[in-house]
């Protein structure tokens, strides 16, 4: 193994592609534009929360679960492409360890979570839960001081794990030694592991201990499909862009936007599985206590968007496609991505609104300025903390095995 | 298509297959295919061989099958024999989807396969179309269809042996 190693060395050496050492410049202006962003998106919070609480700890729930999520993703893909010495993504794998880079900010922004327990969370009144049988029993679980335990666990496990998984990709920069790979699977292996069992309950606890009686043991699947199709989406774009500003010129070419086309053609058409798989069972039982979930969002004016959530997120990417031309173009699979990391958005929203709005007394959807102002100050925050963590390391992972194979996709 | 005549050049070694490609390309002289016992890459782009259209007959397929399979259950279920199950619905759309689904695929692959056969020339029986056995073991042969007086067959044959064939033929009738 170890003289094999060798030989792709010398091998990159020998077909050097693209500048090894480029580095992402992160401009004082563009640091400026998402700073600016992040003061409107604490702008809107507090202006929303001044008017309606339950709707600025909504957006708050919801933009803090998919930037946790998209940063998770980054590390489940790391992960992923190690465990099954996959090469698609290794000339960009840095794009994904910049991703994670946010996962410790999410104590901070969990920690604020603390605050809005109140506003979004049913279990956490105990003169509520006195008068009903059903959360005394699950009170074991849902209380306030666990519920921030199991969170703070959470977000340390995979702060943890993704520290490992890219600080041993920058060693092998500077150390080219194959054992480094072989560590990286190992701990890939350990990352996926823990990944399932936390994301899911991640997602019960934050996601739809909203709707404390209603349960679907899907979830977690259901959580994660959306995961999956977000993070390719988003590192789909992140290419485009990049390569649009002249970055990895030589490197990424259409058959890498075809591989992640194919990838989000796919992973979409598996969300949109997981979907049926849990509307179907839900539909065909009819046990009252289970369907509630789904008669909340399809009453109200809630119904459109819930129609809406399969339409942006499976049907039009699957017909827009679903051709090999489509795929190649990053005109139309960028439009794509942007399609589906708005659906995400919405997917999420979905889950978690519906329930609290009918908690809080007020029926209709409402989407507005503070929904986009708040997902425009997190994000602002998610791209001024990935693009510093990008700017600080070359963009291209140097002694990595899969790199020549990466680089020479054929389709 | 029997009276086509074709030449063969036959290699042992794939790297100078490519260059033959490449030399006749560079003439000019069109290729009528190659066969190679392991896939070669980059030789699809050097043939500029066009994309098959076979995905969109899957695609018509699968939805003639989509439509075959809603409108049966729901006319089974709905017009011909209406069954009250569980008190739901005789049209119970959400249902039929996974039945939907699977038919979809099963005309979209029978279809394909079908056209396949079709397009190909393909029926249970048929004999082998190769140009040479060797293919089927070790040989790279690359053949060029002699159309009428357009290519010089002296020039194809030259540039076969400059990049080391080791055998140079003439076949009559193949497809």
């Amino acid at each position: 193994m170890l003289t094999f190693y060798k030989k792709l060395l010398e091998k990159n050496k020998r077909f050097e592609v693209g500048n090894i050492t480029e580095k992402f410049n992160f401009k004082i202006k563009t640091k400026r534009l998402l700073v600016t962003g992040c003061l409107v998106g604490i702008f809107c919070f507090v202006w929303s929360f001044l008017d309606s609480p339950e709707r600025a700890w909504i957006n708050y729930l919801v933009d803090f679960f998919y930037f946790m999520s998209l940063a998770l993703g980054g590390g489940f893909i790391l992960a992923l492409t190690a465990v099954t010495s996959a090469a698609w993504a290794t000339p960009y794998k840095r794009l994904l360890e910049a991703l994670t880079k946010f996962l410790p900010y999410g104590l901070i922004l969990g920690a604020g979570l603390f605050f809005g327990i109140h506003t979004l969370y049913e279990w956490s009144h105990p003169e509520l839960v006195a008068k009903d049988e059903i959360l005394q029993g699950k009170s074991i679980y849902l209380n306030v001081g666990f519920f921030m335990a199991r969170m703070a666990f959470f977000i340390l496990v995979w702060w943890g794990l993704t520290k490992i998984l890219t600080s041993l990709s920058l060693k092998q920069d500077k150390n080219p030694e194959f054992s480094l790979s072989a560590k990286m699977t190992k701990w890939g292996a350990i990352f996926l592991i823990v990944f399932a069992f936390t994301y899911s309950f991640a997602s019960f606890d934050w996601l739809m201990s909203v709707r404390p009686h209603w349960f679907s043991t899907i979830y977690g699947i259901y959580t994660f499909s959306g995961l999956f199709v977000n993070v390719l989406a988003v590192v789909t774009l992140m290419l485009i862009w990049m390569q649009g500003k002249g970055y990895y010129k030589d490197v990424i070419n259409e058959n890498h936007y075809h591989d992640l086309g194919k990838l989000i053609f796919g992973f979409s058409s598996f969300w949109a599985y997981i979907w049926i798989s849990q509307y179907l069972l839900i539909w065909y039982a009819n046990i009252p206590e289970e369907t509630g979930y789904f008669l909340q969002r399809e009453i109200h004016g809630w119904d459109w968007l819930f129609f809406f959530n399969l339409g942006i997120n499976w049907l039009i990417p699957f017909f827009a496609l679903m051709t090999r031309k489509a795929k190649r173009s990053t005109f139309i699979l960028g439009r794509v991505c942007i399609l589906l990391i708005i659906g995400r958005w919405l997917d999420i929203y979905l889950m978690v609104a519906p329930d609290v709005y009918h908690h809080a007394g007020v029926t209709n959807p409402q989407i507005g300025i503070p929904e986009i102002g708040i997902a425009i100050g997190l994000a602002s925050f998610f791209i001024l903390v990935v693009g510093r963590a990008l700017s600080k390391t070359p963009l291209m992972p140097k002694n990595d095995a899969f790199l020549q194979e990466g680089l020479n996709l054929h389709q | 298509m029997s009276n086509k005549n074709f030449l063969l050049g036959i290699f042992e070694d794939e790297e100078h297959l490519v260059n033959a490609s490449k030399e006749l390309k560079d003439k000019k002289i069109p290729i009528f295919d190659v066969y190679t016992p392991f896939p070669l890459h980059g030789l699809d782009d050097l043939l500029d061989i066009k994309r098959s259209r076979l995905p969109y007959i899957t695609f018509i397929g699968g939805i003639i099958g989509l439509s075959v399979g809603l409108w049966f259950q729901i006319w089974t279920s709905k017009v011909s024999w209406p069954l009250n199950v569980g008190g739901k619905p005789f049209n119970s759309f959400t249902a039929f989807i996974p039945v939907a689904f699977e038919i979809t695929v099963l005309f979209g692959a029978l279809i394909t396969v079908a056209a396949f056969f079709f397009r190909t020339r393909l029926f249970p029986g048929k004999a082998g179309d190769i140009p040479d056995i060797k293919i089927t073991e070790d040989a790279f042969v690359l053949a060029v269809e002699l159309k009428s007086s357009a290519i010089d067959p002296d020039l194809v044959s030259s540039i076969f042996s400059t990049h080391k064939a080791k055998e140079i033929k003439t076949k009559r009738g193949m497809k």
